[in-house]
């Protein structure tokens, strides 16, 4: 059977824990060659993966896959340049590029929040990810497109990791909210300016999940029952499903979707 | 190809155009499938490959499963026979795909007759209302979960102009899409709508053909093409199968890109 992405060069920031973790594995088992991306190479303690001791690459080395880490930091422009650069001299070009590094301060008012950390939120998940999109695509318009296999020519995606926080308020989440909406209307904007050149943008906002960054939700009592009682679908999400709606998006499936929100949070928005 | 395998599916307006699109999908992807419509053989003028097959028969002819069943999905009674009829031929039911749809454009509000509203409501709302309630119905029974997609378009989520009694016809089956993701949640039914533009089916073949309608559409659409069936159909399978899993009550565009500069007829 013909895997999505075979050979496609991917890169994936954050990819050491959670979703980013699981997108990294979910690209490379359909072919991808995938260059992780992340502030350190192991995974963040307290997280809920099943081999949690094993580093993202050595998992995908491990089941034949083909990849490379180069330790970044998403929010600063020249480690940016820097993954491009890795992605481009390790596997010869750049097809896709999975802006995952995201971070989360815990919950406060606006009255409480600091400026610090309103800039560090701010830098890694608004700036973070307009830099992977303007590395990338200034790497997607130095390359010639990829003719897909219905015959479609593609020069490059771009999935953006998001948040409900960036379509709907959370409560005591300033800062997030205000990041992973710039997030989703960035992603809205570069779609316009972008498609003519057949580079898809679009975006994945992803509900409550179990991952490291939400484990203090989980494991206290009354915000996991709330969570639980938010969601329509019987259970909080996991990283898999953001890694196989990541998937799809980096695939030739959607080669018609650009610009687009995939929400992947068990109805939680709907209300 | 086996990303549906075992899972039998219902289809309506699946004669032509997306929905046939959409079942042959399906079926390639090893389901069962329950073609439907008001008559089974295509609609003429549309952009089928072999409009001379039946759906039924362009999917048998390719080695998948399907059965056709003519239903009327404005009436409650053909619409409960239509999944009777696939639980009696295929053993029970989880996707169901209500993508029946009529389209009324070309007047401003206070030019359109009741009809146009009355059937733009019959089929678009209640049709896919008997579609949502007699599916959930069997799936309760089955007690294993269940799936639901609706065919909405962008016009469920904005306003255009002369088409009205269209848009707000939409825009009632999506707000049908998020209560029942809310409600049905708990037992593992999960629902969602598809939010396509125009793209290329019998409907749209008029203004496919019109010289300065398809130059001022595709100058407006960022990805500069019509939308084809297969797009539209790529995305039903992802819902349809478990890749898909905890994408419950969203509204997904699948549109080019136009409704980011709001194009508007």
């Amino acid at each position: 059977m013909t895997r999505k992405l075979e050979s496609r060069v991917a890169v994936v920031t954050g990819s050491s824990s959670g979703n980013g973790r699981a997108i990294a594995l979910a690209l490379a088992r359909e072919g991808a060659h995938v260059v992780c991306s992340d502030l350190k190479k192991s995974a963040l303690q307290g997280g809920y993966e099943k081999d949690i001791e094993t580093d993202t690459d050595a998992v995908i080395t491990r089941e034949g896959g083909k990849t490379t880490f180069i330790a970044a930091d998403a929010s600063k422009a020249a480690d940016v340049q820097k993954i491009i650069g890795h992605a481009v001299s390790t596997f010869g070009r750049l097809d896709i590029i999975v802006n995952n590094a995201g971070v989360f301060t815990g919950l406060h008012s606006i009255i409480d929040e600091t400026e610090e950390q309103y800039d560090f939120t701010m830098n890694v998940n608004a700036k973070g990810v307009w830099l992977g999109c303007k590395y990338a695509i200034t790497q997607f318009m130095k390359q010639e497109p990829l003719t897909t296999s219905t015959g479609a020519q593609v020069r490059g995606r771009i999935v953006n990791i998001a948040s409900i926080g960036g379509l709907v308020g959370l409560a005591l989440e300033p800062a997030y909210c205000a990041s992973k909406g710039a997030v989703v209307n960035l992603t809205r904007e570069l779609a316009l300016d972008f498609a003519p050149e057949r580079i898809n943008v679009n975006a994945i906002c992803p509900g409550f999940l179990a991952t490291a960054m939400v484990r203090s939700f989980l494991e206290n009592d009354d915000t996991n029952k709330l969570l639980h009682d938010l969601t329509p679908w019987p259970r909080v999400g996991t990283a898999d499903d953001v890694a196989r709606a990541a998937l799809f998006l980096a695939s030739d499936d959607a080669e018609w979707m650009t610009g687009s929100m995939l929400t992947v949070d068990g109805a939680f928005t709907a209300r | 190809m086996e990303r549906l395998k075992g899972k039998v599916a219902i289809v309506t307006g699946a004669s032509s155009g997306f929905g046939r699109g959409i079942a042959m999908a399906y079926a390639a992807e090893g389901a069962s499938v329950v073609v439907s419509d008001i008559h089974e053989a295509p609609n003429q003028g549309g952009f089928e490959g072999n409009p001379q097959l039946t759906t039924v028969a362009a999917i048998t002819g390719a080695g998948g499963k399907a059965q056709y069943v003519a239903c009327d999905v404005t009436r409650l009674d053909q619409v409960a026979n239509l999944v009777k009829e696939t639980v009696r031929l295929y053993g029970g039911l989880d996707v169901m795909v209500n993508n029946a749809g009529i389209y009324r454009a070309g007047k401003l509000a206070h030019e359109f007759a009741v009809e146009d509203l009355d059937v733009c409501f019959d089929v678009n709302v209640k049709g896919t209302w008997f579609g949502c309630q007699e599916a959930i119905k069997v799936f309760l029974k089955q007690a294993r979960g269940g799936n639901i997609i609706n065919i909405v378009s962008t016009a469920g989520l904005q306003g255009h102009p002369k088409q009205s009694v269209y848009n707000i016809s939409k825009g009632a089956a999506a707000n049908l899409t998020r209560c029942l993701a809310i409600e049905y949640g708990r037992d593992r039914i999960r629902v969602n709508g598809i939010c396509p533009t125009y793209a290329k089916t019998s409907l749209t073949r008029a203004l496919f053909d019109d010289k300065d309608f398809d130059k001022v559409f595709t100058d407006a659409i960022p990805l500069k093409r019509w939308g084809e069936v297969e797009d539209i159909a790529n995305l039903a399978v992802f819902l349809a199968s478990d890749e898909s899993s905890y994408i419950h009550g969203d509204l997904i565009r699948i549109d080019g890109g136009e409704t980011l500069c709001r194009f508007s007829v």
